[in-house]
């Protein structure tokens, strides 16, 4: 019996505004197998996006306990998080996140330029490889504001998984896409889990990406039911 | 990560641009005054006042420290030879040329050839060893002692003697000798071309007058002059040759060889006379010794005389420290500029920012890719500002050759970039550009990445 992937207990987030605060998660629990494609539904404003920046160790302004892949996130500097996110996770945005200024080829390769792992260097040939796999074949030197809404989040989802992270978040992948596009980016996110075992968390409101998903949590009231 | 910085300073460059002028313009003033400083001193203190010649007097200089003298006051306080071995024993003393006046009255006439009149004047002079100038005006420079030399035939007219010599009066019977050599400053030329020629009439002395008129004679009474005659001795007329300008010659008067002026003040003056010096010519070694030498040699009673150069070199040094400070304020103003311009960068780039830290980007890659960005500003900028300062030095080459007048010591090239100069001219222009991308860096990579991609 392995540990669970992800072990989210007593997760409890807050924003402030105002004169008071307002409590989006409330002792919030989560467990996820490695390899599992979970999805999380929930109506706008439910907290499913501040989960997933939780996860991914970009918000370190929670309360409770957080493991993700062995590394408990509660207790962590912002440089180990850093390193986290750049080894172990990949994230998947609604709207792209693509940098504009950059080719299509080097916002894949983004990630490799804050790399610390040793003798592990990300070469052209590499992300060429990458570009194949998201079916973004060819295109590598397009810039990224001519390309179509699908391409973009290929090229962001290649982006996501070039250094071979252990868990996919994403959020509301096929948003922003009409609904033959976010087919195709949801068959890619099928492809990759079964072809190397990622774990995927997909955060989103559409019933479609909902079905890919081998357990699908509502969030509601701050806690996931 | 070099490209994506500088490529990240081009896609800025609306931004960084007036920053960029604001470091040009910054270090290449910074530039252009200090290499000025620096050419202006070496020339005053290579050639004006070399900075490792010292000229030393006795502690208490009467009148003959101006060059004044009174028939028969002999020469005031002086120098004896023994306290010149002392300073010659002093460590990081190269050499020691001492200086003698004439203690005796003295006037000289002719130069018709020259002049196209007959000149009168009182003679001020001094002597110096022939080895001070020699390598001011060569080895077969007629700048020596010549009475070894003499050929002591009888005579009773100049034609009775080599072209060399005239006939003059030897001890017991007029005999053929060598005219004595003598030499004039540079200032006393300037101030015969300045002054003296527009007053009365007389012709200018360029520099081809000059080599042209080497070896001109003129007759210089010996112990006599209009205010007296010495009170011992045999007053008489000889021969002096022009032998040449030296900075080496005293400002007003004329400087011969130093065994003329020690036998002349023994015959006019006395015996102590002949070995008594008015002041000492000391030679560092090196630069970085004078100091030292220069407070053993107040130690030794002497006192090191000024003729200007401290308060030029003051009047050097408020110029710089003008210029720098001015430079400074346009860095200053440049570097506020940079730290706005890198505000506005740090806002249109704040959702890059986001993606950078989610892709796993930390608070000091962040940090470092805004410095670098400034560093890269500041070392272009700082490049730039020296070019422009190289150019503008040469433009201020041109117009100084073309529109100033002659001067004495004037320099073809006013300006001195040393290689440590434009270094730390780049140091500069790169620092001020850090500090002012500093704090703008700072807030970006402390931003929270949540924020930055909503």
């Amino acid at each position: 019996m392995t540990d669970p992937t992800i072990q989210v207990s007593s997760l409890r987030k807050s924003f402030a505004h105002g004169s008071g605060r307002t409590d989006v998660l409330c002792s919030l629990d989560l467990e996820v197998d490695a390899g599992e494609i979970i999805a999380i539904k929930g109506r706008s404003g439910s907290g499913k996006t501040s989960l997933l920046n939780i996860l991914g160790g970009l918000d370190r302004d929670f309360r409770g306990t957080v493991r993700v892949a062995s590394h408990d996130l509660d207790t962590m500097v912002d440089r180990a998080l850093s390193l986290f996110r750049n080894e172990v996770i990949g994230f998947v945005f609604q709207s792209f996140h693509l940098i504009d200024s950059m080719t299509c080829s080097e916002n894949v390769a983004l990630p490799a330029a804050y790399s610390r792992r040793r003798g592990h260097s990300i070469t052209p040939r590499n992300v060429e490889k990458v570009l194949e796999r998201v079916g973004l074949s060819g295109l590598g030197e397009e810039e990224t504001r001519t390309m179509s809404g699908g391409q973009k989040q290929r090229a962001a989802i290649g982006r996501a998984i070039l250094l071979g992270p252990r868990v996919l978040l994403c959020d509301e992948p096929t948003g922003n896409l009409d609904v033959e596009t976010g087919a195709q980016i949801l068959k890619l996110f099928q492809d990759l889990n079964a072809s190397e075992g990622m774990t995927v968390v997909l955060v989103t409101h559409e019933d479609r990406v909902a079905r890919i998903a081998g357990r699908v949590l509502n969030l509601e009231g701050g806690v996931l039911v | 990560m070099s490209s994506v910085i500088l490529r990240n300073v081009y896609r800025a460059r609306e931004h960084l641009g007036s920053s960029l002028f604001g470091v040009v313009a910054g270090v290449g003033v910074f530039v252009f005054f200090l290499a000025l400083g620096a050419g202006l001193r070496g020339v005053i203190q290579g050639e004006v006042f070399p900075i490792e010649r010292l000229e030393v007097v006795p502690a208490k200089g009467g009148l003959s420290s101006l060059g004044i003298m009174a028939p028969g006051s002999g020469q005031g306080r002086t120098i004896p030879e023994k306290k010149v071995r002392r300073v010659r024993k002093i460590k990081g003393v190269k050499e020691v040329y001492p200086r003698m006046r004439f203690g005796f009255p003295a006037k000289a006439w002719g130069g018709e050839g020259v002049f196209g009149q007959t000149m009168w004047t009182e003679v001020v002079a001094d002597g110096i060893p022939a080895m001070l100038v020699r390598e001011d005006l060569g080895e077969d420079s007629l700048f020596r002692d010549w009475s070894g030399k003499d050929s002591g035939k009888a005579c009773s007219l100049d034609s009775d003697c080599p072209k060399s010599e005239y006939c003059g009066h030897g001890p017991r019977s007029r005999v053929c000798m060598h005219p004595v050599p003598f030499l004039v400053s540079r200032y006393l030329i300037e101030l015969y071309n300045g002054t003296l020629v527009s007053a009365h009439n007389l012709p200018n002395l360029p520099d081809w007058a000059l080599r042209k008129a080497r070896g001109m004679r003129l007759h210089m009474d010996i112990g006599r002059s209009s205010l007296g005659d010495a009170p011992k001795g045999r007053p008489r007329e000889v021969q002096i040759a022009f032998a040449g300008v030296s900075e080496q010659a005293i400002d007003i008067g004329i400087t011969v060889p130093l065994a003329y002026v020690q036998r002349w003040n023994g015959e006019f003056v006395g015996p102590e006379a002949s070995s008594g010096y008015s002041s000492l010519s000391v030679v560092v070694a090196n630069k970085d010794e004078v100091t030292f030498v220069a407070e053993m040699l107040k130690r030794a009673g002497l006192v090191i005389r000024s003729k200007g150069e401290e308060q030029i070199g003051l009047m050097i040094m408020l110029f710089e420290t003008t210029f720098i400070v001015i430079s400074i304020l346009i860095l200053l103003i440049s570097s506020l500029n940079i730290s706005h311009a890198f505000f506005l960068l740090a806002r249109d780039r704040r959702r890059e920012l986001g993606i950078r830290r989610a892709v796993g980007a930390t608070q000091a890659d962040i940090l470092g890719s805004f410095l670098l960005e400034g560093a890269a500003v500041g070392i272009v900028g700082g490049l730039f500002g020296v070019v422009l300062a190289v150019a503008c030095s040469v433009l201020g080459n041109f117009l100084a050759a073309s529109f100033l007048p002659d001067f004495p010591f004037k320099p073809d090239d006013f300006f001195h970039f040393s290689p440590v100069l434009i270094l730390v001219s780049l140091v500069v222009g790169t620092f001020s550009c850090l500090v002012g991308a500093m704090f703008p860096a700072f807030r970006a990579s402390r931003e929270d990445p949540t924020r930055a991609l909503m």
